[in-house]
This record gives structure tokens, C-alpha cells and sequence, in this order.
């Protein structure tokens, strides 16, 4: 267990404990009223039961799941990027549609070299591996056991992942997919970076304090970007030079575009506004646009201008972020309120960024999960 | 149903403060908790029961942040509710930093977090809870715990 875990643990159990073991609520109401219920009210109760009767007959009868679960989009409406629905052990892509094995974690990190999608192995607590999903639907592990944080490289034949030697330190490691064979790797260091993502300049990490790190496999060079305020979050496409990235800056928070130049980072584009949340920055395959999910606003990234995106929620504002199918049309999930027994409802639209419109894809996405490509 | 409620109220109650910071806050949302649960009654079984308590408070905590969250805009910073009286008391230096960096963070973090660490529960119930997939709510873990690193890190 890491130190974070360690702390997060005992704050929660202090803050739970400032409710005191015998503590009473103050009790349920008895439905006295039944008994006195007027001619109308006891008439509406029958047709209630009855539209409940015959909706219990009609349903698999699990009480605490009342909302149907989604099934997969329709004609005309699938997501063009790689997708998983709860209704079935499947990864979807286009018209391929790959059985996820057993122990096979299910989220996917992007299409690699040759077919397949990279992912994880977990069959159990504490064991984790990295590994290709093929389109056969076996799982092909690459690198050593406990590794995580697999990053593709911009020509998807190789993959950085992190490898755990204890829970406080490891060392990344870089491996060619064809032949499994690792061809890079960096010191062991204590702590984990966060490996933000891959492009032509290199793999980016964030480094805690140390801040952001680009390492260059191919030559080894190594090199620390300074970008004031960065907190920890990017966007980084494999095949744009421009990046986003995070920041605090006086007081706000900001989404910082710009790219990796001999002389340090050059920013492109600055888009701030007041909120406590943290941003996930999300940018267009091409570079172009970037997103603001609080805000649903998607900014160019050249000239600045904002568009609103159009839609009747609020965007989902953390994962599974919205994910661009290219460089025009973006794919998200909504908050779509309450849903039945109050469980939050998500959408899935479709939004066109030049013009903010967007399209109504899935009504009900709960379970609905969208992959990187 | 007067059992369910003897059983689990302080439990609940102990999960909503940890959501919204505010136990008035939180007796309130089990209160309707148990309400809308006595609604629906009888579920299948007190297992049912429990997990749709679950959901529903913390869909309620979800409700009191929003509401919240619109409250602030016009109430000065210093009056915005943030911490209990209680909790205020009884933090140390070291959880009161734990407090604030997970106050910073995106809602359904927060919430992944609290279930994983406070409940520990499997990432296949916070899923259902949530009305996520598993692999969303293994990832927010993942990635909230990250942030949390990092603001503690600032914080020290």
C-alpha cells in the first residue's frame, strides 16, 4: 500500500468516526395515512399496482437494478473509435468485434501495429501485466508481471509501461510489440511517473515535483520541460505535435496548448476560468482543437475562438473522457440526470467541433465505455 | 425494514459524511434514503436493500454538492459549508491536508475513492453503485489517486 493509500485510509476512517457508534436517526414514519386514503387517491393506487404488476412481469425481476442496461448502438450510430457496452465481454472496433478474455482488465490504451488493442491483464489482487488483445480474442502479455501505465508509441509498435520492483519504486521499460523484446529502459527510480503519452518528441511523464520529463527511447536523451503551474493532467495525440496540458495559473485553471521546441515548451494557446475542478484536457488527433469538458466548449487552438458545444447536459467530467473520432467530430457522455432509483443517467452524443452541433447516439449509455484509438 | 434501519443507519450516515462533509447534511440524505427505499419495499433481500442504499445516498450526496456548489456563488467563501464542526475539531494537520486535497478533486473521484478506501468495496460493486463499468471505476481510482499524491506533495 503506498503512503497516499495509507493516509486516504486513515482520514476516512476518522472523519467516519466523528459519527459516533450509537447514534440514532430519528426513525421512519409509520404510513398511518394508508387507512384514510380518499376514493380517488386509494382508485390511482390500482392503477399504479397494476402498471407495476405488469411491468414486474415483463422484467428479469432484479429490484436494485431498475434501469435497462444498454445495449450496443445501432446502425449509422457506432462510435468510430474502439467501444465496450456492459452487455457482453466484447471489444468493439468498426465491424470487428473481439471477445475479451477472461482476467483481461476492460479498458484499452489504443489500436497497435499489425491489429490488436493494447490492454491489461488482472486475473487477481495485486497482479497486473500489460499485454495485446488480439483480434482472435487471446491476450498476448508483453514485459514483466506488475507493469502498468502502458503508453503506445506514435507508430504503435512499441509500448513504455511501468514496472513495480516494489510498491515504492520501479523502473519504465520500453518494449517492441512484434517481437516482445524490450529495447529501452530508464534507472530504477523511486516513485511512479505518470506517463502522460507518447508523440514524435518523446514520452512524457509527469514527475511529481520534479515536473514534466521528456525521454527520447530511441536516443536516450532526456530532458525536463518547464511549464508554470502544470498540475498533473495531459492531452497528448501520438501524431500532432501539439500537446495540452493542466495548469494553475493565478489562481485559475487553465488549458495550456503548445509544443516541444529546442529553447523549452512554446505555448500555443492559453484558455483559463475560474472552477474547482480539476481538467482533463482532451485535443483533437490533428492538434487543432482542444476541449474544455466543465464547459463543453471546444477551443481552436491556432486562433482561439470558442465554440459551445450544443448539447442539453453537462459533459461527463472525468473518465471515460470525450474522445475525438478525428480531427472534426467528437464523441462524449453526458450527465443525464437522475435515471430511475436515481442512478445517474448517461448519454452518448456525437458533436461536430467546427459548428458545436451534436447528435443524440445513445439514449441510455450507462455501461457504455469508449477506448483510445 | 425498522431492522434495516437499525443496522445500518450509523453506517450510511458515517458513508454520507464522507461525501459531503457535513453530517446534518448527511443524516438528511439517509433520511431520504430510507425513504425512498421504504417506497420500493420490499426489495429481495436485505443485500438488495443495502446496495440500493448505497446508491441512493450517494446519489443524494450528489444532489447536496450541486446544490451546494450553487450556494457558494452567493455566500462569501469563509461561510461555505466545507467542514463539520466535529471534523474540524478532531482532524490533525495530516488528515485535514488529506481533507482538502480530496475536496479538490472531480466529483465521481471522490466517490470511487470513498467507496474503495472507506468501504472497500470490489471495483465490480463501485461500478454498480455508480452506474459505471468496472474498468471506469478502476481508472478513476487509479488516476484520482495520482491527483491525490501530487496535491498532497504541494501540500506538505
Amino acid at each position: 500500500m503506498t503512503d497516499t493509500e495509507t493516509r486516504l485510509r486513515d482520514y476516512l476512517q476518522a472523519q467516519a468516526a466523528t459519527i459516533p457508534s450509537d447514534a440514532e436517526g430519528p426513525g421512519l414514519d409509520e404510513p398511518r395515512h394508508r387507512r384514510h386514503w380518499p376514493v380517488l387517491a386509494a382508485a390511482a393506487a390500482i392503477v399504479v399496482v397494476v402498471v407495476l404488476a405488469a411491468s414486474l412481469l415483463t422484467r428479469s425481476g432484479d429490484d436494485t437494478e431498475p434501469a435497462r442496461p444498454p445495449g450496443p448502438p445501432g446502425p449509422g450510430t457506432a462510435p468510430q473509435v474502439p467501444y465496450t457496452v456492459d452487455t457482453d465481454d466484447a471489444l468493439h472496433d468498426g465491424k470487428q468485434v473481439v471477445r475479451i478474455p477472461k482476467g483481461a482488465d476492460g479498458y484499452f490504451f489504443g489500436r497497435v501495429a499489425g491489429g490488436g488493442w493494447l490492454g491489461s491483464l488482472m486475473p487477481g489482487v495485486g497482479k497486473f501485466q500489460v499485454g495485446i488483445l488480439t483480434p482472435k480474442g487471446t491476450f498476448r502479455i508483453i514485459g514483466p508481471p506488475r507493469s502498468g501505465g502502458q503508453v503506445l508509441s506514435p507508430d504503435r509498435k512499441q509500448v513504455a509501461l511501468f514496472h513495480y520492483l516494489s510498491n515504492t519504486r520501479g523502473q519504465v521499460l520500453v518494449f517492441d510489440i512484434t517481437t516482445g523484446k524490450q529495447v529501452a529502459q530508464l534507472p530504477a527510480a523511486p516513485g511512479q511517473p505518470d506517463m502522460l503519452g507518447w508523440n514524435q518528441d518523446g514520452l512524457w511523464m509527469g514527475r511529481g515535483k520534479a515536473g514534466l520529463v521528456v525521454w527520447q527511447p530511441a536516443t536516450g536523451q532526456q530532458r525536463t520541460v518547464s511549464v508554470p503551474g502544470f498540475d498533473g493532467a495531459a492531452a497528448i495525440p501520438p501524431a500532432a505535435g501539439t500537446v495540452v496540458l493542466s495548469a494553475k495559473v493565478d489562481g485559475k485553471r487553465c488549458l495550456k496548448a503548445g509544443a516541444l521546441r529546442d529553447d523549452g515548451f512554446k505555448l500555443q494557446q492559453q484558455y483559463c476560468d475560474q472552477g474547482p475542478e480539476q481538467l482533463y484536457p482532451v485535443l483533437s488527433p490533428d492538434g487543432r482543437t482542444m476541449i474544455h469538458s466543465q464547459r463543453s466548449e471546444a477551443i481552436d487552438v491556432t486562433t482561439g475562438r470558442v465554440t459551445k458545444l450544443k448539447l442539453p447536459n453537462k459533459m461527463w467530467d472525468t473518465l471515460p473522457l470525450p474522445t475525438f473520432e478525428n480531427g472534426s467530430y467528437l464523441l462524449t457522455l453526458t450527465d443525464g440526470g437522475a435515471g430511475e432509483g436515481g442512478k445517474a443517467l448517461q448519454q452518448l452524443f456525437r458533436c461536430d467541433v467546427t459548428s458545436g452541433d451534436c447528435k443524440l447516439l445513445v439514449k441510455d449509455a450507462n455501461g457504455l465505455q469508449l477506448h483510445t484509438p | 425494514m425498522s431492522e434495516l434501519y437499525q443496522q445500518h443507519w450509523v453506517g450510511l450516515v458515517r458513508l454520507a459524511v464522507l461525501m459531503v462533509d457535513d453530517r446534518q447534511a448527511a443524516e438528511d440524505v439517509v433520511q431520504e434514503a430510507f425513504a425512498e427505499l421504504y417506497r420500493r419495499w420490499p426489495l429481495r433481500g436485505p443485500d438488495a436493500a443495502l446496495g440500493y442504499l448505497r446508491t441512493a445516498v450517494v446519489n443524494r450526496s450528489r444532489s447536496v454538492l450541486r446544490r451546494r456548489k450553487v450556494a457558494r456563488l452567493y455566500i462569501p467563501p469563509h461561510q461555505a459549508p466545507n467542514a463539520s464542526a466535529e471534523s474540524a475539531a478532531v482532524l490533525s494537520e495530516e488528515r485535514s491536508q488529506v481533507q482538502q486535497a480530496l475536496q479538490g478533486l472531480p466529483r465521481r473521484t471522490r466517490e470511487v475513492l470513498v467507496l474503495r478506501y472507506y468501504l472497500d468495496l470490489a471495483f465490480a460493486e463501485i461500478a454498480q453503485i455508480l452506474g459505471i463499468s468496472e474498468s471506469s471505476a478502476r481508472a478513476t481510482s487509479s488516476r484520482g489517486l495520482a491527483i491525490l499524491t501530487e496535491r498532497l506533495e504541494e501540500l506538505r
